[in-house]
Parts: C-alpha cells; structure tokens; sequence
C-alpha cells in the first residue's frame, strides 16, 4: 500500500511526505516509528526527519497525552496521525464508483471520472436487448463482451488518470455487429471507433480519423494493448 | 452483367444515390450508432444491403422492412462511398431491381495508417 493517495486526499505537498525518490509505505512509516523510537533522531534522514516533526509537534503532545512522557507523546501522535491518514486513503477508496453485474464487481473508477462511470453505466441496457432487437437478424450480447468492453474503457481512463493526470473524454459504448461492442470518441476534431468483439480471443479492431486525410485503423488484443498508443489517437488534451 | 437472381446487373454511376433502411434501436439520443453499418451474408452475397435510387424510392425502401414504421430511411452518395474504397456492386433480385451490396465495410488487419 503506498501513500501517494493520501496525501492528495488531504490536500499536503508531497515534499511534505517523503522522498528518497519513492513514496512511503505503511510498513516504511512503522519501520520509521521504530527507528525514531531506538535510534533517535539523528539517524533519520532529513526528509524522514520533516515527516517526524510535522506529526510530532511537542506542543500539541503535550496539549493532547499531557499524562505520557514526551517521547510518548511524539510517538502516539505520529501513530494516530498515520492511521488517521490511512482511514481517509479507506474511506475514499469507499467512495469509489463501482460497476457491478450480478453481484460481481466489473471495475471501479474514481469519482472524479464520474462522466466515465455514467456512461458505461448508461450502456448496461445493451445487455437487455434479445436475438433480432432490429428486427434483422443481430445477436444479443454476451455479459463478457460488455464486462470486456466496460473494462477496457475504465482501465485505460484510470491509467491516463494516473499517468498524465488528464480525465479523457467520455465516450459512447453502443450495441456494435455481431454481438460486439463499439467504443466511440468523437468531437469536431477527430472520431475514433473501437469495436471489442464477442470472442474473447478475437482482436480489437479500430478506426479513427480526422474527417479530412488523416486516418488510422487497425486491430489489437485489448488485454495487451498499450495504452498510450491509445492515449495517441485519442490527442488527449 | 448477370445479378444473383439472374437479372441483369448495371454499373452505378457516381452521382446516384443509395437508400439504407435503419431501425429505431439503431438510433440513440438522435444519432445513428455506427454498428448499423454493416455486410451481411457470406461470400458472394455479402455486404450492406441498399436499395438503387434508380430503381426503389426512398419509401420503397423503407416498405421492404420487416415493419416499417419501426424504420427510417438514409441515402449514400456512391460518389461517396468509392471515395472510401469500398465496393458498390448492383446485385439485383427478381422482386427487387434495386438491391445494391455496398463492400469492404469489414475489413480488420494490422494497425495501418493513411
């Protein structure tokens, strides 16, 4: 567990935190308790050091175990503070918006992705029509091929979410040929259309183009596909 | 030429239009979904099914729907269609002169770009 989310859920820089180059884990901060407690505080590094001091403000100790010895104080704090921190990271992971079908979860977005998450909610009625729902022949769709394509979609909007902080546009999941699903982006600039099929170890195919010369197309596996080619087509902004 | 049901097919000239029956659940918050666009059939016969504006009007068209006032009608360029590369072929059956297979809707491969 690391507790990069917790400190933008409180709203710290994240020099406040840590920094040998990686965030600290739960088991890192325990490990730093111990340390402070046994070696003292020469032997923390200085960022270590930051971290220990924020928590373990003697005046708020002392207003707060007035009873414990200082050094008490500073280490029941400092514990408080990390489990209190760890409880917000839970509780916002609480608040997570879940997809679920038949009681089984399907993918989870944060909240902030919300857009994301009423479209791919919206598209659970694909699931509702039946063998010849237009009267020409089309096939119903499998719950896999939905749960594939809701997948694909809120993994890739997680991992740009992640990677470059920008929320992708929403796109619309439509019932497609066949009994697979179409994933479709479009605004005035570009469109793209990502059909995911009912086989499961049948290829992605995809077309997108500029509505002028430039166009793109092609297939992919969708479990393996790199999503910041995706990312490219997309011109995420 | 000969067509599928022995009728003599016609080369389409660019100008002309086809016509596309699209059902209702085909149509969400007033857009088509583009799945509706597709070939059907196999082999020789597949492809997307369009009426000739020679021979079918629009509503002609749209009366070959199994019920049509669950459908609406859309019309192509040919011009249009050739621009995207794809094959508009005059496949006409004894009771309707005016069928058209549009091609090469269907064609998945390797990332390519233009």
């Amino acid at each position: 567990m690391i507790i990069k989310t917790v400190t933008r859920a409180v709203g710290r820089n994240d020099s406040d935190w840590y920094t040998t180059g990686s965030w600290a884990s739960k088991e890192h901060l325990e490990e730093l308790i111990e340390k402070r407690e046994t070696e003292g505080k020469e032997k923390l590094s200085e960022r270590a050091r930051i971290i220990w001091l924020h928590f373990s403000s003697r005046k708020r100790s002392q207003r707060l175990y007035p009873q414990l010895d200082p050094k008490a104080q500073q280490k029941i704090i400092f514990k408080s503070e990390i489990v209190s921190l760890f409880r917000r990271k839970e509780t916002a992971k609480e608040k997570n918006l879940r997809i679920e079908l038949d009681n089984e979860l399907v993918s989870e977005l944060p909240a902030e992705l919300h857009e994301i998450y009423g479209e791919l909610e919206k598209s659970r009625s694909i699931l509702q029509l039946k063998d010849d729902w237009d009267d020409q022949g089309s096939i119903r769709y499998d719950k896999d091929t939905w749960k594939r394509s809701v997948r694909f979609v809120s993994n890739y909007a997680k991992w740009v979410l992640d990677k470059v902080s920008i929320k992708i546009p929403s796109p619309k999941i439509y019932p497609g040929p066949d009994g697979g699903i179409d994933i479709q982006w479009k605004d005035a600039q570009y469109r793209l259309l990502i059909n995911i099929p009912r086989d499961p170890e049948a290829e992605a195919s995809f077309y997108g183009d500029d509505y002028n010369k430039e166009k793109i197309s092609g297939t992919f596996v969708p479990s393996k596909f790199n999503l910041g080619l995706l990312l490219n087509l997309l011109k995420a902004s | 030429m000969t067509g599928i049901g022995l009728l003599e097919s016609e080369v389409i000239p660019d100008e002309d239009l086809l016509y596309y029956n699209i059902h209702k659940n085909w149509i969400r918050e007033g857009e088509v979904m583009p799945g509706v666009f597709r070939e059907r059939g196999e082999e020789e016969l597949k492809g997307m099914s369009t009426d000739w504006c020679k021979y079918s009007s629009p509503q002609e068209c749209r009366n070959r729907a199994r019920k049509p006032s669950d459908n609406g009608v859309v019309h192509f360029v040919t011009k249009e269609l050739r621009y995207l590369q794809l094959k508009v072929v005059h496949a006409p059956f004894r009771n309707n002169p005016a069928h058209t297979n549009v091609k090469g809707i269907d064609v998945p491969g390797p990332m390519k770009t233009e």
